[in-house]
């Protein structure tokens, strides 16, 4: 037992320790070759931004953050029903599938400054701009746990005379749950570029805008600072949706032992 | 009664001569247990799904109790090879599976469902993800969904071919025992002569090329059987013999064949 837990915490602490190597080496190198901080700053360096700078890195993270939720919130309620459309039948999925590969074709940062000048300085081109990065790998991922759903399970419908709503609710949805979280999961990351990518285009505040503007006065650290925040949001949306997963729905993380 | 009249059936695609099964008449009276059995290729389980309505047949008619078969038909119950339970829902909720389809009364329905798997004795695994029971188990768990209705008739698709001999042997035990509380006409397809042997009343032996009844032989035997005994045992070789068309004669078209066997 006590070795398992040993065994554990070295599990744990292992990829600790190669990040604390990895920033001394960062660390000594810096000093060492006496970089200049403005090209490659130092772990402390970025610190100190960190702690200097606070209060606006704060504030910005709140800003982006609202972006994020809008953009990736549209994502799914945009995403799930058409994934539901697109699988619902051949006629459907000719019409609507050229159109979804076409938009997703479309480099989305070229579109960005498009859809500034269309839309205006608002809130809104940078949900759009995140939107469209994010939703097309959740409505592929959600329609293949649709369409991949066991033929014998309905069968199994059809011999209860389930209705097509019924099959939809009963077993293609929930079959698709495990495919839907692994599709929430790129899109959440996805989302995150995309708040950036319209950030750099067009914004007054968040971490995107900060960035850009501290590299305008070569304020490498707080630039640092800034992706460290943003790495930190597209971490954390990752894992909490794997969190969401495992207690929404126990029986789909393949863990036989999640009993309800 | 479950009645076929000339029913054939062919997949889309395939030519006229290349019927999956062709003339088959068939009378399966209320409450009997009719094994279907026969090598691979026979067509004896799409005959099972055209009785289920799975599949429509591209001549002939089939009926249940007077009524014909157009779609899954009201009061039929199906039981597939694999258990197909939905992994997402606990032990108890796939057995009430279809009364939730149905939109029927799951209170009263519960109570039922506690009880045929107190019959099964899984009771206390109600609460459990089905990934969490043995095959044998899921196969039951199957069982239950499959009588939770109350069907009066029972279709079973091989029901118990993937389990292990053991566990077979107790299934069709088990089986039997259910029906006592509650006699439902049953149909089973299934790869055992020994099983047709033990729990039909009555064996369907098809042949391939193309799918037909070769004979249909009654098996008037008290129960319990057991394969150790000479009659049971008589039965068993018989069919055998049927199956691979060592014996008995091939020209059964007309009329309904009927075969009995010489007991000792």
């Amino acid at each position: 037992m006590t070795e398992a837990v040993g065994q554990r915490l070295a599990a744990a602490l292992a990829p600790l320790a190669s990040l604390l190597a990895l920033l001394v080496l960062w660390e000594a190198g810096v000093r060492w070759f006496e970089v200049d901080s403005f090209l490659l700053p130092p772990p402390s360096a970025i610190g100190a931004a960190l702690l200097d700078s606070a209060g606006p890195l704060w504030d910005n993270s709140l800003y982006t953050l609202r972006t994020f939720a809008a953009g990736f919130g549209l994502s799914i309620c945009v995403a799930l029903p058409l994934a539901v459309l697109v699988t619902a039948s051949r006629w459907l999925a000719a019409a609507i599938y050229p159109l979804l590969v076409l938009i997703q074709s479309i480099p989305k940062v070229a579109l960005a400054p498009i859809l500034i000048v269309a839309m205006g300085t608002s809130e809104a081109p940078r949900v759009v701009i995140t939107f469209l990065v994010a939703f097309f790998p959740l409505v592929i991922a959600t329609a293949t746990g649709l369409l991949h759903t066991p033929p014998e399970l309905l069968r199994l419908a059809r011999s209860l005379r389930a209705s097509a709503l019924q099959r939809l609710l009963y077993i293609r949805l929930p079959h698709a749950v495990p495919f839907i979280f692994s599709g929430l999961k790129m899109s959440a990351t996805l989302s995150v570029i995309g708040v950036v990518v319209a950030e750099f285009v067009a914004a007054d505040r968040g971490l995107g805008y900060l960035m850009t503007s501290a590299m305008a006065f070569f304020n490498t650290p707080l630039a640092y600072a800034a992706m460290l925040l943003l790495s930190l949001i597209s971490i954390a949306a990752f894992h909490g949706i794997g969190l969401l997963q495992a207690l929404l729905f126990p029986w789909s993380t393949g863990q036989p032992n999640a009993a309800g | 009664m479950i009645e076929l009249r000339g029913v054939a059936h062919r997949y889309p695609g395939q030519a006229d001569e290349e019927h999956t099964f062709t003339g088959v008449d068939l009378e399966i009276p209320r409450h009997s247990f009719v094994a279907v059995v026969g090598r691979s290729g026979c067509g004896k389980s799409t005959l099972l799904n055209v009785i289920a309505g799975l599949d429509a047949p591209c001549a002939g008619s089939v009926s249940i109790d007077g009524k014909a078969v157009c779609g899954p038909p009201d009061a039929v119950s199906l039981m597939f090879q694999a258990p197909t339970l939905l992994p997402w829902l606990p032990v108890l909720d796939n057995v009430l599976f279809p009364l939730r389809i149905a939109g029927a009364d799951l209170a009263a329905g519960r109570d039922r469902a506690l009880q045929l798997l107190e019959l099964c004795g899984i009771a206390d695994r109600a609460r459990a993800r089905p990934q969490q029971l043995s095959g044998g188990m899921q196969q039951r768990v199957a069982l239950c969904r499959a009588l939770v209705s109350q069907p009066s008739v029972l279709l079973m698709d091989e029901p118990f071919g993937a389990l292990d001999a053991l566990t077979r042997e107790l299934m069709g035990e088990e089986l039997l025992r259910l029906r006592e509380r509650q006699p439902q006409t049953v149909l089973m397809v299934t790869h055992s002569i020994e099983e047709a042997v033990l729990l039909a009343d009555r064996v369907v032996v098809m042949a391939p090329d193309p799918g037909r009844i070769r004979e249909i032989i009654d098996v008037d035997l008290p129960r319990p059987r057991d394969l150790a005994q000479a009659q049971p045992r008589a039965v068993a070789g018989a069919l055998r013999e049927l199956i691979f068309e060592r014996g008995g004669s091939t020209a059964h078209a007309a009329g309904q064949p009927r075969v009995e066997v010489a007991y000792d």
